[in-house]
């Protein structure tokens, strides 16, 4: 005979955990995939993870909206890190293949994928300072808490990333 | 408003408008059953969630803590200044760092307004544990014995290093100055090998990285060995047992920038020339300049053998002294009380589940 598993024991409130997925889940994936270089793919197999790992956990995460961060961003960081490894190897196959998402066109969409093609270039650190200042419009403090570091290198990263793209914006 | 600002704002704008646009072009999946389905049974029973605690010391050996950057940096600092001659070795400290040590850092948010620092009103002071990982190989320039002639090896866990402030590009190049060593990096299993070095030792530190031999140990971070120091090199310590050591910081944050303390125990200092001596609550400190961006303050705690590291960006030679002349330290349990919520955020603070299907 079935026993009902105890009260702490409970299964995910399901509509609970629906609700906090479909307001999370575009921003989050969206965020991923910009901060690994705008592979889309990659974004939604990370954030997938993600919560794969949050509704296992749900109940006992007393906020999970910092703990969905925490857990993307350091997803995006491994799978950044292993991605470097590969573009040492094969740095031609990371660079896209001509014409695709390249600096090429005019006006504003020109000048996006100019731009684009530098952010997905910078180091991970960098293009995450990046993405959470000017896409999140996240403060210093705000970033180094997201990311598990140090206020002050938050700061030295985004100028180098913002000389980088100064420079190929000459 | 000068024409820097304006390229910045201008700079600013057109990166904020085209990640926008890149982002409204992701594809979002939301199948939402992707993630239900699979950790039901057959037949739709529910999952039931055990927490199984992991054993506290291999939860801090493990865990990827805050702010590692901090204390890799004051931990390669405090390195490069170890007194040489010294015959007393530098295998790393080992061992839980004490509840009831006055160790822990606590600052009154009165204390920046006090002396001119604006406080970020969102989060201007904020406490957390980080880990520190021991030294498992250093060696020195056969005839050097400055700061600039020690190479360090880490072993650390790897999401332990992206954080590091000094982290440089792959390729090696200098990021800040010329006093920051040059870092490079060797993923093995779940861990990263980090060399550390001075500038001109980039083809050194590169070869060293490679001809390291890794041991992996089953749960724990790897050993590794070395079967000859580089040409014009000798081992000053190591290869030892790489051990990680939870540690407070403390994280401020003001108007003109941010600044970052932790302690760590140093049983042996001896300042350099570049090193300015200067007294802190009465006790022996040494001030470096952060090439016109901040400052650098070391200083001796009262709990024997442990030292505090303020790295402070945006702040006068002054300005530094008193931040740190307005640090008291404290027990664990006060030190706890005053910052609830340093870990709560952390997923690492979780005990990991285990599912079982009733």
């Amino acid at each position: 005979m079935a026993t009902a598993p105890p009260a702490e024991l409970a299964a995910p409130t399901s509509s609970t955990f629906e609700d906090f997925y479909r307001a999370e889940n575009p921003v989050q994936v969206r965020r991923a995939a910009l901060l690994l270089g705008g592979d889309e793919a990659a974004g939604n197999d990370v954030v997938h993870d993600a919560f794969l790992a949050l509704y296992q956990r749900w109940g006992t995460v007393a906020d999970p909206g910092p703990y969905l961060n925490r857990s993307v961003l350091n997803a995006c960081r491994d799978r950044a890190r292993r991605d470097r490894r590969w573009r040492d190897v094969v740095p031609r196959l990371a660079a896209g293949s001509p014409g695709e998402g390249g600096a090429g066109g005019s006006g504003a969409d020109g000048d996006h994928e100019i731009l684009w093609d530098v952010i997905g270039a910078l180091p991970f650190n960098q293009r995450a300072v990046v993405v959470l200042r000017f896409y999140e419009g996240r403060t210093e403090a705000e970033i180094a808490a997201a990311l598990g570091c140090k206020p002050g290198s938050v700061g030295p990263w985004l100028h180098r990333a913002l000389t980088t793209m100064r420079k190929a914006l000459r | 408003m000068t024409n820097d600002q304006i390229d910045d704002e201008a700079l600013a704008a057109r990166i904020t408008d085209a990640l926008h646009h890149r982002a409204a072009a992701v594809a979002v999946d939301d199948r939402l059953d992707s993630i239900t389905d699979g950790l039901f049974a057959p037949g739709g029973l529910a999952p039931v969630h055990a927490l199984v605690p992991s054993p506290p010391g291999r939860r801090a050996a493990s865990r990827l803590v805050f702010a590692a950057a901090a204390v890799l940096v004051a931990a390669a600092f405090s390195l490069a200044l170890w007194q040489r001659g010294s015959q007393q070795p530098l295998s790393p400290v080992s061992g839980p760092t004490p509840a009831d040590a006055r160790i822990y850092p606590i600052l009154d948010p009165a204390t920046l307004e006090g002396i001119g620092l604006t406080p970020d009103p969102q989060a201007a002071i904020q406490g957390t544990m980080s880990s520190t990982t021991g030294p498992a190989l250093v060696l020195r320039r056969v005839s050097g014995d400055g700061p600039g002639d020690v190479i360090t090896v880490w072993v650390a866990s790897s999401a332990d290093v992206d954080g590091v402030g000094v982290a440089v590009p792959p390729d090696g190049a200098d990021a800040i100055g010329s006093d920051h060593p040059v870092r490079y990096e060797r993923d093995v299993a779940d861990a990263t090998i980090v060399v550390d070095g001075p500038r001109d030792t980039g083809p050194t530190s590169e070869a060293l990285i490679a001809d390291l031999t890794v041991i992996p140990q089953d749960g724990e971070l790897p050993l590794i060995t070395l079967d000859a120091a580089p040409d014009g090199w000798e081992v000053l310590a190591g290869p030892s047992v790489p051990t990680v050591e939870v540690i407070p910081v403390l994280n401020l944050a003001y108007g003109t920038g941010t600044a970052s303390l932790n302690v760590t125990r140093q049983p042996s200092f001896v300042p350099q020339n570049e090193l300015t001596p200067v007294q802190v609550g009465g006790r022996a400190g040494y001030l470096s300049e952060l090439e016109g961006q901040g400052f650098t303050l070391t200083w001796a705690l009262a709990e024997e053998g442990w030292w505090a590291q303020m790295v402070g960006y945006g702040v006068s030679r002054d300005q530094a002294l008193a931040l740190a002349e307005g640090v008291t330290f404290t027990d664990k349990a006060v030190w706890s009380a005053r910052y609830p919520a340093s870990t709560a955020t952390d997923p690492g603070d979780l005990p990991p589940p285990t599912i079982a299907q009733p």
